[in-house]
């Protein structure tokens, strides 16, 4: 269960550089009918790089559900037990002050702090949480010798198939391609650990 | 700009007027980031940091002197300061309203002002940390806020509002922060991704972590978002909260009052939608962002203006029906006082400015009239911040005793350092324009036409 988790993180996983094969697109509609059939081959490596998320893709590129809120909960969680615990060990436990005859640990006066400190912590580890699931920082890429590739944040869509794929067929892929409405088709990156 | 408007399927008017493709909204947003400041920048920041300066000259007297330079005194102990702290820490509200609470009704308009917006929250919220820093007189000791070990072995009181504070405008700062970086980053991967200039790329390629925007990232970062989001909604609304708790939990007239959060939040929101109507109106102009921040947002903004102000005008009359129907003598004193006694004039500046002037939005020709707009903004700023000046020096001045009032009058000091903070605040907004995209580049790509696949939905 614990390695199943861990192997999740790419952030722990062993780094290495793909090559795959990769082609523009302009317009989502046609990137989307691409993904599509090129699901239909047996693909499962593939990726797709968007100016913005493109709502659809998920369901077809089969992502599956963000796994981030796990981690703001028990985090936000985490910050609501050491919230309590602190307030009650400074107040009741370690220094005794008596402050208009409340009693030592007041459990309505302490409330906005468990709660501003549940959501510090939530926050925090969502933020730190999202880098861990999304691979990030990761400066290297191939892209960064295409010019077109690095059009990707600005107004084309990138559709990228990893040849370490055990589906990846370069005929048929480019088979599916040339009847799209995609341009620039070409390798990306290289090959090795 | 194209003015041949035509409304979409439900009768909303375009967000994005113009038929732009998404590289010229790209180069739209960024293009100012790659050329020389222009004069009118220039003026404007010069102002800006001379102001600056000379609140900072005012303060730097406040350290070498003690507080005792200002006009705070016995009775009021909270004068200017608290005034502003209150006052700018209201202003940030509306910045997290539009990133956060708007994101989840799914308000679309959001997108083109949430940048700027969030940017204005942050450093409204550096300007507001600044007054209860300062006051503390001792301002080198300020970390003994925070329960930190230390040899007399002692803790900070949990049961404190004025500590409740330090938790939530700290935890406020930081999730905004985080909130807004997060929300820059496929942006700053634009920048990246577009500029020539080795030494911008490489301060670009660090500050975006690397993002390249592939679906797995933006399933995890869309997530993310919407925890974070869900997460400053009730975080904002915690915060005011809190600092009507300052007064509240106090006894003396005037603020014992059960309706403090809500009221309080109402008009955090309401000041701060003007602050931002203000500087998106600014900037719209100076960078011939007409195409996508439109009459559409503006109108959007000052119907929030006007349901605020009306909720804020309801809570000033509930106040004064309570006062009077409690029967309680000083209650009732405080709030006759606050209308007709010697700070009568900043009473009637207040309603003026905050339930009065706004009322012209009823009319849909108002809200969409740029002058109108703006001159109503700067009213409901001044009127806000003048709302926390009655509330805080009139129920000080006169609370129980007759032999304990007295009268507050501010020095130069006092204003200097008020009109310091407005420095403080344009000078980093300036400077955000001129180094960061003001309008959230992908998030506007998400809602053009044509941004979703046909056939699928087409959300935020």
């Amino acid at each position: 269960m614990f390695k199943k988790i861990l192997s999740k993180i790419p952030f722990l996983q062993k780094k290495k550089t793909y090559k795959g094969l990769a082609c523009q697109f302009g317009e989502p509609t046609h990137l989307l009918e691409s993904v599509k059939d090129l699901k239909e081959l047996g693909l499962s490596n593939i990726e797709v790089y968007t100016p913005y998320p493109v709502h659809g893709l998920e369901k077809v590129l089969d992502l599956p559900r963000s796994q981030v809120p796990w981690i703001s909960l028990i985090a936000g969680l985490i910050g609501f037990v050491v919230a309590v615990a602190m307030q009650w060990w400074m107040s009741a436990v370690s220094y005794k002050i008596n402050v208009g005859g409340k009693p030592l640990f007041s459990g309505p006066a302490f409330v906005p702090i468990m709660f501003e400190v549940t959501v510090l912590f939530a926050a925090l580890a969502t933020f730190v949480g999202l880098w861990v699931f999304c691979g990030l920082p990761k400066f290297a890429s191939p892209f960064e010798n295409d010019e077109r590739a690095l059009r990707s944040t600005n107004d084309e869509f990138t559709l990228y198939v990893c040849t370490s794929d055990p589906q990846f067929d370069e005929s048929k892929i480019r088979n599916v391609l040339s009847s799209k409405k995609c341009f620039n088709i070409r390798y990306l990156g290289e090959e090795g650990e | 700009m194209n003015n041949t408007q035509t409304l979409d399927i439900l009768g909303n008017e375009p967000l994005v007027l113009g038929h732009q493709t998404r590289s010229e909204i790209t180069e739209m947003v960024a293009r100012p980031l790659d050329t020389f400041p222009n004069k009118k920048w220039f003026i404007a920041f010069l102002v800006a940091i001379s102001i600056l300066a000379m609140g900072l000259s005012c303060i730097g007297w406040t350290f070498y002197n003690g507080i005792g330079v200002w006009g705070n005194n016995n009775p009021v102990g909270w004068g200017f300061d608290i005034v502003n702290f209150v006052f700018w820490i209201g202003i940030g509200h509306a910045g997290t309203l539009i990133s956060a609470i708007l994101y989840l009704f799914r308000q679309k308009w959001r997108c083109s002002i949430n940048r700027a917006a969030e940017a204005m929250t942050i450093f409204a919220v550096m300007c507001a940390g600044l007054f209860p820093l300062i006051h503390l007189g001792r301002p080198w000791l300020a970390f003994w806020l925070f329960p930190l070990p230390n040899q007399m072995d002692l803790w900070v009181n949990f049961r404190s509002p004025l500590l409740w504070d330090v938790f939530a405008v700290s935890t406020y700062a930081t999730v905004s922060l985080l909130f807004w970086y997060m929300g820059l980053i496929p942006d700053l991967a634009t920048l990246r991704d577009r500029t020539k200039n080795k030494f911008k790329k490489t301060i670009y390629a660090i500050l975006s972590l690397g993002w390249r925007g592939s679906m797995r990232q933006w399933n995890h970062y869309e997530t993310a978002y919407m925890i974070f989001a869900g997460l400053g909604t009730p975080l904002v609304l915690s915060v005011h909260t809190i600092v009507s708790f300052d007064f509240a939990t106090s006894v003396i007239p005037g603020w014992h009052a059960t309706i403090f959060p809500p009221y309080f939040v109402a008009g955090a929101i309401f000041g701060g939608f003007a602050m931002v109507l203000l500087l998106m109106v600014l900037t719209r102009q100076f960078f011939n962002l007409q195409g996508l921040i439109t009459m559409a947002h503006f109108d959007a903004m000052n119907k929030v203006i006007l349901v605020t102000s009306l909720i804020i005008g309801y809570a000033y009359t509930t106040e004064f029906f309570t006062a009077w129907y409690s029967g309680n003598t000083f209650e009732f004193y405080a709030f006759w006082n606050r209308a007709t006694g010697p700070y009568a004039w900043s009473y009637w500046i207040m309603v003026s400015c905050n339930v009065l002037a706004p009322q012209l939005l009823w009319f849909k020709k108002f809200r969409k009239s740029i002058p109108v707009m703006f001159g109503v903004s700067i009213a409901v700023t001044i009127g806000m911040w003048f709302e926390r000046f009655v509330i805080i020096v009139t129920s000080l001045s006169r609370d129980f005793l007759p032999s304990s009032w007295g009268m507050y009058i501010p020095t130069q000091y006092d204003v200097g350092i008020l009109l310091g903070s407005f420095g403080l605040f344009f000078t980093l907004y300036l400077l955000f324009v001129r180094v960061l995209p003001v309008i959230s580049i992908s998030e506007i790509k998400g809602i053009m036409k044509h941004s979703a696949p046909v056939g699928e939905k087409d959300d935020v």
